[in-house]
């Protein structure tokens, strides 16, 4: 059968299946064709087969071993199996093995260490674009409890910092709660979706931090929740536990009702065992979740732990909370050294004490406490002996109780290697006081649930899976304190969300589980030393503000005071970065997770090498190269440049940069960013352009790029209001960009305030009411007015304000067009407007994508000998991607390349014939007619415009001009926004082109609109700009995002790619004018 | 004590280990959680495990025991037994009271190989006696790791 083009299909067998295959596809290409997934590393649709990363292994009948699929080609009759217990076991080893040398950590080690894997990274970076609403966000995907959290959390995060190696660590938590109080106390704090109701009911017994989480995202997930609290209020040890100087109440008051404002009902004073039972509520919902705990206070068991005066340290710190102030008298001793212990302690002095005195039988470094508030204590002037045991109490000779303590001493360490305390011989002591507070534990009270056989062990704490915290009991589930024993809140706080997740399955009928996610560590090969950070600025970490420390000893009232926005973004410019910036979307992560790949399969040698941040908008880790070849390989034979090459080899082979330089010094480099693009691992990756990289989970948009009149279709990604990243899209031009559009565009977005629609005058923000009023005002008091309009925008937005100009009578002007000879725009009609359409059409974006792909040059059938593309100036630089095609095509063989007046490496790499001067352009032609070429011109009118002197630019229009007379020549004109030539055209049927550009100067108006671009204002004339920012203008209106990436565009001599229509009303209400 | 025979000394050592037991075995029946059954039951076995090795001793030559040296952690020696149900007996409780006879049985084997010093049979009670110190030492760890968390 003989279908496209010629091509034949064949019938080949694929896991059993006979299907139909076009002839010289690969079986990798053959099984996509299919719908089967086999996974690649090195495969690009950009690129030749090459079969270097092994792991698209699949079984052929008849051949030995495997074969790579996508550099083997189908054969008529092959019986293929692409996926059987032996492929995949051969993939998975392909697997083990490039991970046995990929340095690494896809995740930084705070957010690893945070029990509920809370994004640290992205986070904290997000607030170093003073992203604060989305760092908020990004926060509550785990935890319910920010600005809790950011004030009593012991920061595991902050212990794995490699700040710590460099200085200090960041100030993750001071971050937290930071971004956490601001939208707390902003009015409006931000809630998550609640999905519609799911049908499920869930009680959840216990309203503290693990409880109260897993109500938070259930009822995200469309469950009814109701939460049942023993206490009187909710919060848990949160509110009984902590003292107010640390956690004020009103700050988890918040927190909590912006949990119960989704829908979660909430009942206090209910008690399991007494009001509530475990069966009926088992029997009422469709599941439970036991959260309630850990409440008992420790007893010490030493004599006279019953005399008046001895109190238990959680007690004490709950009838504080709930407004009884036991009396303690002047002297306290309180036992533990546990942040229970601290907190009494210093309750103890707030609550009138002078004399407190902290006794622990370990030392300091055993002390669980939090090093912060051991700190805290020690300044407020509680005193700390460590290393001695309370053995009894007795009645006082002086004062009402009498202490007596051992000295102790570290032992030999056991077989654990733990040194035990042990007493010192005759080393006794005591100490007289008023009150022995007893802080050495808590647990929790268990006994409503003995009848429930094994669902308690001995200590008390519930029987259940750790992982997903369900239990042996059907529709029960557990979580916190009750599972783990006493722990820090964000522990519980984790489990309390890993309940919700396992809930959910279990609703959803699926296998309770929660699968551990793949991850490289750099520590899994080696740690990072301090040599490896050598290089990282040592950078105070910002300390944060109190109150007076007299006055800390007296009150209750919160001691931090929180950081200055000033201080944040500081902070947060501290982060190392060391988490993965491909970690979203890493292919060998993927794989390696999907295939259970183990990274010590293969312990050996590995490779380290520097980081290379040299380039302004790549960074190279050569550590996590994984040698498929795609940078090297897409460098040279898409871009014909070959920057990037492999050095030595066998183990030691590698990629560097032509000649070893630092990637940013090589002057080959266009900075195109293919290679980036092609690397399915985050050995290459982008640098955000301020130079702080944050690895964030993206939003895609598509669209166009507005850079130049090629108006390449690409993604705009970005998290929240942040703009990450633009990366190609695969439908047109070959699934390439250029510097303009994947980085400097990015530049431009990022620094653009957009979206917000708040508009602006030097006074500060205003309401659109106003701004509209005042833009009216403006408009009656000028007495002449002219207009810029900006071709980056859409075609419906320039058609918007040229048909509001023609009602105001206002002159326009196209921003960066106005001197723009005319005479170049006659010659855009030269051979017929440029190409036929035909040769043009996208197609809805399904052309097939392989080297014979043209959209600028058609297949006109000549033959190459006799056709030539020549390109007059610096259209590499302005307009790649058309050049790149253009090169493409010559090595597909179409016709030669000439290029005149442009004489870069790259462009000497790249064409058959350069013409360094602008003025050899009729050496060229004349070439042309001597050899009797057809010759497709191809010119940007902007930057010859630039580049020379207008008797030049004359004297070029005439050349061609001439030259067209007595040979075939067709001109396409590029330009440097999208809608140059529309903005130009529409301007055209205005007014003449010699009017465009010679419309008097600016000091003749007093009023300029200023729509897209970056005009002053001055004491002559108001400025009323629409985009960019908002300085040293007279008002500003912010342009929506889409106006600037969507719409039409209308590139010369190709026809218009409109994606949607976009509605008038719409503008003239996003823009107001 | 002096003209015991080593086999009336391990004998009685093992009936007071074999009483050990069977007192773990009576608070089974009375223990309220089935985990607590659990370890109830396990700390008999514990000390049946006890009856085995101290049937090994009589095998071995008395002049060549030593007794082992083995950390005392004095937990035990500063608390107070509990007095509550035995029904009622949590986790705290129950590790107070074995280590608390553990440490019994370790003073009577001191004290009574005190009285017969210099012979080959204060070599067996001592060991004996190291014998009981590693059980309470295997109890306060215990102690010291799961109760005393924070202190």
């Amino acid at each position: 059968m003989m279908t496209n083009g010629g091509r034949k299909l064949i019938q080949v067998h694929i896991n059993g299946k006979e299907c139909a295959v076009f002839e010289g596809v690969t079986i990798l290409q053959a099984a996509r064709e299919q719908g089967l997934h086999i996974p690649t590393l090195c495969d690009d649709r950009r690129l030749e087969p090459y079969g270097s990363c092994w792991v698209c292994l699949v079984k052929v009948e008849g051949a030995k071993g495997f074969v790579p699929s996508c550099a083997t080609q189908v054969r008529p009759g092959m019986k293929i199996v692409t996926d059987d217990e032996e492929v995949r076991q051969a993939r998975k080893l392909a697997f083990e093995l490039i991970l046995s040398n990929h340095y690494g950590d896809c995740k930084a080690p705070c957010t690893l260490a945070c029990p509920s894997n809370i994004d640290v990274q992205g986070y904290v970076g997000l607030i170093a674009y003073g992203k604060n609403a989305e760092a908020l966000k990004l926060v509550k995907k785990n935890n319910p409890f920010p600005s809790v959290c950011g004030r009593v959390c012991p920061r595991p995060c902050e212990d794995e910092c490699r700040r710590n190696i460099v200085d200090e660590p960041v100030g993750i938590d001071y971050l937290k709660r930071y971004i956490a109080d601001i939208d707390l106390f902003s009015g409006n704090p931000w809630k998550p979706e609640v999905a519609p109701s799911n049908g499920k009911k869930v009680a959840v017994i216990g309203g503290g931090p693990a409880g109260l989480s897993a109500a938070y995202y259930l009822k995200q997930a469309g469950t009814e929740v109701t939460v049942y609290e023993a206490q009187e209020k909710a919060g848990g040890m949160l509110r009984y536990g902590i003292p107010d100087y640390r956690l004020p109440q009103d700050v988890l008051d918040k927190e909590i009702a912006l949990i119960t404002d989704l829908g979660v009902s909430l009942i206090c004073g209910k008690c399991l065992g007494t009001e509530l039972e475990l069966e009926t509520l088992l029997k009422e919902n469709d599941a439970v979740l036991l959260a309630l705990g850990a409440w008992q206070s420790r007893e010490m068991r030493i004599a006279g732990e019953d005399l008046p005066g001895v109190l238990p340290g959680i007690d004490m710190l709950r009838g504080v909370a709930e407004g009884n102030h036991p009396k303690i008298g002047r002297k306290v001793a309180v036992i533990g050294g546990g942040n229970t212990a601290i907190d009494a302690a210093r309750t103890s002095l707030r609550l009138g004490a002078d004399d407190v005195q902290i006794f622990y039988r370990r030392s300091r470094e055993e002390m669980p406490a939090s090093d912060m508030e051991i700190e805290e204590a020690l300044e407020e002037g509680i005193r700390i002996t460590y290393l001695a045991a309370p053995s009894k109490i007795t009645k006082g000779r002086n004062n009402p109780l009498e202490l007596h303590l051992i000295t102790m001493e570290l032992g030999e360490p056991d077989p654990s290697g733990r040194r035990r305390p042990v007493p010192v011989e005759g080393a006794d002591f005591s100490w007289e006081v008023d009150t022995v507070i007893a802080a050495v534990g808590q647990y929790t009270d268990t006994s409503s649930l003995k009848t429930a056989e094994g669902l308690v062990d001995e200590r008390g704490n519930i029987v259940c899976d750790k992982e997903t915290g369900a239990t042996a009991i059907p529709k029960l589930f557990a979580a916190g304190d009750v599972v783990t024993g006493p722990d820090i809140a964000i522990r519980a706080i984790a489990g309390g969300k890993h309940a919700a997740a396992s809930i959910g399955m279990f609703f959803a009928g699926l296998q309770v589980e929660r699968k551990a996610e793949f991850l490289v560590r750099k520590s899994d090969l080696r740690p990072v030393t301090a040599e490896d950070l050598e290089d990282e600025e040592k950078l105070p970490r910002q300390t944060m503000p109190k109150i007076p420390l007299e006055r800390r000893r007296r009150s209750f009232s919160e001691i931090e005071m929180g950081y200055t926005d000033e201080q944040a973004l500081i902070e947060a410019r501290r982060c190392l970065e060391c988490g993965c910036q491909d970690v979203h979307e890493c292919k060998l992560k993927e794989y390696a997770q999907e295939y259970e790949a183990r990274i010590d399969r293969f312990v050996g040698d590995f490779q380290v090498h520097p980081v290379d941040k040299s380039h302004p908008y790549i960074v190279r880790d050569p550590s996590k190269c994984i040698l498929c070849g795609r940078c090297v390989r897409i460098c040279q034979e898409v871009q014909g440049l070959g920057v990037l090459g492999y050095v030595k080899r066998g183990f030691a082979s590698h990629i560097e940069p032509s000649f070893g330089s630092p990637f940013g010094e090589v002057d080959l480099c266009i900075s195109c960013g293919q290679c980036v693009s092609a690397c399915p691992v985050g050995a290459l990756t982008e640098k955000f352009p301020s130079g702080k990289t944050v690895p964030l989970e993206e939003e895609v948009t598509p669209g166009y790029c507005p850079m130049c009149s090629v108006s390449c279709p690409v993604e705009y990604r970005s998290h929240g209001s942040l703009f990450t990243r633009i990366t190609e899209r695969f439908d047109t031009y070959g699934g390439i960009l250029c510097e303009r559009g994947r980085f400097q565009n990015t530049f431009i977005l990022q620094n653009q305030s957009n979206g917000k629609g708040i508009c602006s005058t030097p006074d500060g923000n205003l309401e659109r009411k106003k701004a509209s009023g005042l833009m009216d005002s403006y408009m009656k008091e000028s007495k002449k007015v002219l207009m810029r309009i900006s071709p980056f925008l859409s075609g419906e937005v320039i058609d918007y304000f040229l048909a509001r100009a023609g009602e105001l009578g206002c002159v326009v002007r196209p921003i960066g067009l106005e001197h723009i000879n005319p005479s170049w725009i006659e010659l855009n009609n030269l051979g017929k407007g440029g190409l036929p359409e035909s040769s043009l059409s996208t197609k809805n974006g399904r052309r097939p994508f392989n080297l014979e792909t043209h959209y600028f040059f058609e297949d006109t059938g000549i033959d190459p000998q006799r056709r030539a593309a020549l390109v007059l100036g610096t259209l590499y630089d302005s307009n790649n991607v058309a050049f790149t095609e253009a090169y493409r095509m010559k090595k597909a063989g179409y016709f030669t390349l000439w290029v005149v007046g442009d004489n870069g490496p790259a462009v000497q790499r790249t064409a058959d014939r350069v013409f360094p001067n602008l003025s050899s352009l009729d050496d060229a032609l004349q070439y042309a007619q001597f050899e009797r070429r057809m010759v497709d011109i191809l010119i940007n009118p902007e930057d010859l415009h630039v580049c020379c002197e207008r008797d030049t630019e004359n004297r070029l229009i005439q050349s061609i001009g001439e030259a067209s007379t007595w040979q075939k020549i067709r001109v396409t004109l590029f330009w440097n926004a999208r809608n140059s030539w529309y903005l130009l055209k529409s301007l055209g049927e205005r007014e003449s082109p010699e009017e465009i550009g010679n419309s008097g100067g600016m000091e003749d108006f007093d009023l300029i609109l200023d729509v897209g671009g970056n005009l002053e204002s001055n004491d002559n004339r108001r400025v009323i700009r629409w985009g960019g920012d908002n300085t040293h203008v007279d008002l500003h209106i912010p342009v929506p995002l889409k106006y600037w990436i969507e719409g039409y565009s209308e590139p010369s001599g190709r026809s218009p790619l409109r994606q949607g229509a976009q509605d008038r009303e719409e503008i003239r209400n996003a823009l107001l004018l | 004590m002096a003209d015991s025979t080593v086999r009336e000394i391990l004998s009685f050592a093992i009936e007071r280990e074999k009483e050990a037991a069977a007192f773990y075995r009576g608070l089974q029946e009375k223990a309220g959680f089935k985990s607590m059954k659990t370890m109830l039951f396990e700390l008999e076995a514990m000390e049946m495990g006890h009856i085995t090795v101290l049937e090994g001793l009589e095998k071995k030559e008395l002049r060549d025991l030593e007794p082992k040296k083995v950390t005392d952690l004095k937990i035990s020696e500063y608390l107070v037994t509990p007095e509550k149900p035995e029904a009622e007996m949590d986790y705290q409780d129950i590790l107070i009271l074995a280590m608390k006879r553990e440490e019994a049985s370790f003073r009577l084997y001191t004290n009574l190989a005190s009285r017969v010093s210099g012979t080959d049979t204060e070599k067996l009670l001592l060991r004996i006696a190291s014998e009981e110190a590693g059980h309470k030492l295997r109890f306060e760890s215990l102690y010291d790791e799961h109760i005393l968390k924070e202190n």
